[in-house]
């Protein structure tokens, strides 16, 4: 496969583009829709309702999602494989976030096919995604799979986080040092920002419940709603 | 205190070769520097075991940090030989290696070519010859001048290109290094080498050209002349980014 440099340029850049446009803002938008959870059963289920009936949702899973991802992922292993890590004689800070990037990517590599095909494509396997958020309970009760996730949900917001911080260096935003290190700061709060939400929704999957600032009338989420009638272990989660 | 130097040091014979180590035991003076050392050894070749060995060979030239030709790995970290004293490192043994990103030539020389490639590559000079009398240069702003000269000041050691996890002289497609980047942007920011930004820019567009930087930023970390290479790498970014958005939505 050869590759003109001017082609090369182009792929390189798109790599980076696509970590922000548009897996980045889908990454804010799945939080987002996550942290409905909060809300319980009902509430949660009637966004991803909600998300299932888009227009041209088939167009946006594949083309907003699916292959911008792939894209992006399938650049990222070959820009990993050709890295050689240094991080122990060489133990700085900026080299030591180089190298989480990487491992993240890699992680996540793994993580989102086994998530997305037990989620999305769970009725594959004899699931059924009728009430997700039973599904997600369900699932989130092994604790194995709870500390899986958590990692990932990790994973996900160091690598979009810090990948900011990288995104805005390849596009010429961040020209100094000073600004680096300002910047730095920022991305890596925006990635504890989603780090701590994203846990905080998967709380709200288990008997505990997450953190709630969001969690307005709990009760009122058990009636009205289409999966009211949910089989037995959703209702925990609503009450809370 | 040290009352003595112990050096661990990576022998290889040639290329290919299998490494070894050998130790060397020096009595301790005052600020010695490394090559000090390794003179100091050269005048007797004696191992920590007391058998008698080849001399070690290195390269050095200046002595005063300006050459860049003694950039060796001391204690796993690249640096120049001559301006790192004894005094400064940790106490306990101090290991010496080559340099790892490049092809060996013996012990701890290298062959630094890839390097020099690297320069070639992104049009590390500025024409100033031709067939008639060119006049003399455009003149410039001092504070051009001033950021010029932080760059100016590279001596082609090796150390930003050994610490950089993307750059490998075994594979130098992959990546051209920081140090040509460094310099490209010196002569981006020269009035005379600006009038060659598109041939530079495009080099630099490339494979392995500046979008091959994964900001681990060890090269400015490492650098013994302390020159902002991430600074130039993230200007550097900055204009091969212009170009190409011109050119996607322009020409
Ligand atoms: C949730 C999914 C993902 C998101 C939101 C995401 C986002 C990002 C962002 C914003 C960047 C910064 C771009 C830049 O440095 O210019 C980035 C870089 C990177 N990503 Fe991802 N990414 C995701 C998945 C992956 C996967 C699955 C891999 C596979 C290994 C990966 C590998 C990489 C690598 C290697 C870089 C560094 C690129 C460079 O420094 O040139 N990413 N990612
Ligand atoms: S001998 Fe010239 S830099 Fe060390």
């Amino acid at each position: 496969m050869a590759l003109t440099d001017q082609q090369y340029f182009t792929l390189r850049r798109l790599q980076s583009l696509t970590g922000v446009l548009p897996v980045g803002v889908f990454l804010l938008e799945h939080w987002l829709t996550n942290a409905f959870a909060l809300g319980g059963a009902a509430a949660y289920n009637e966004k991803v309702d909600f998300l299932r009936s888009l227009p041209y949702l088939f167009l946006l899973e594949i083309f907003g999602i699916f292959v911008p991802i792939a894209f992006h992922a399938a650049l990222g292993c070959w820009i990993v494989w050709e890295a050689k890590f240094n991080n122990r004689a060489l133990p700085l800070r900026q080299n030591a976030l180089f190298t989480l990037q990487r491992v993240t990517g890699v992680l996540l590599l793994f993580f989102i096919p086994y998530h997305v095909l037990t989620t999305r494509f769970a009725e594959w396997f004899g699931g059924s995604t009728h009430d997700l958020f039973a599904l997600m309970q369900d699932k989130l009760q092994n604790p194995l799979t709870f500390a899986l996730y958590v990692a990932g949900v990790l994973a996900a917001s160091f690598h979009f986080g810090n990948g900011l911080w990288g995104f805005a260096i390849h596009w010429g935003l961040l020209t100094s040092k000073a600004a680096q290190r300002r910047w730095s700061l920022a991305a890596l709060l925006i990635a504890l920002a989603f780090g701590l939400t994203g846990i905080n929704s998967l709380l709200a999957f288990g008997p505990l419940g997450g953190l709630s600032p969001l969690r307005l009338q709990p009760a009122a989420a058990t009636g009205g709603a289409p999966h009211a009638a949910a089989p037995a272990p959703s209702g925990q989660g609503a009450t809370r | 205190m040290r009352r003595e130097i112990v050096l661990k040091i990576q022998r290889q014979e040639r290329p290919g070769a299998p490494a070894a180590w050998q130790e060397f035991r020096l009595p301790y003076r005052p600020r010695l520097n490394l090559i000090a050392c390794l003179q100091e050894i050269a005048r007797r070749p004696v191992d920590a075991a007391g058998r008698a060995v080849t001399p070690i060979a290195y390269e050095s030239a200046c002595l005063e940090e300006v050459c860049g030709s003694c950039s060796m790995r001391v204690n796993g970290v690249p640096m120049q030989a001559c301006s790192t004293l004894v005094d400064n490192l940790p106490d306990g043994t101090i290991t010496l290696e080559p340099l790892s990103k490049f092809p060996l030539v013996r012990d701890l020389i290298v062959d630094r070519t890839p390097m020099f490639e690297g320069l070639k590559r992104v049009r590390g000079w500025i024409p100033i010859e031709g067939t008639y009398d060119l006049g003399p240069a455009p003149r410039r702003a001092p504070a051009e001048q001033g950021e010029a000269y932080d760059y100016s000041r590279c001596m082609t050691c090796g150390c930003c290109m050994e610490a950089c996890p993307n750059f490998s002289g075994h594979a130098p497609e992959r990546f051209v290094g920081p140090a040509p980047l460094g310099q490209a942007y010196y002569f981006l920011l020269n009035p005379t080498g600006r009038m060659e930004e598109g041939e530079r820019l495009e080099a630099l567009m490339g494979r392995g050209g500046i979008t091959a930087c994964g900001n681990a930023q060890n090269c400015a970390a490492v650098c013994p002349k302390e020159i902002p290479l991430t600074d130039a790498i993230a200007r550097l970014n900055r204009q091969v980014n212009r170009r190409w958005l011109a050119r996607l939505f322009g020409g």
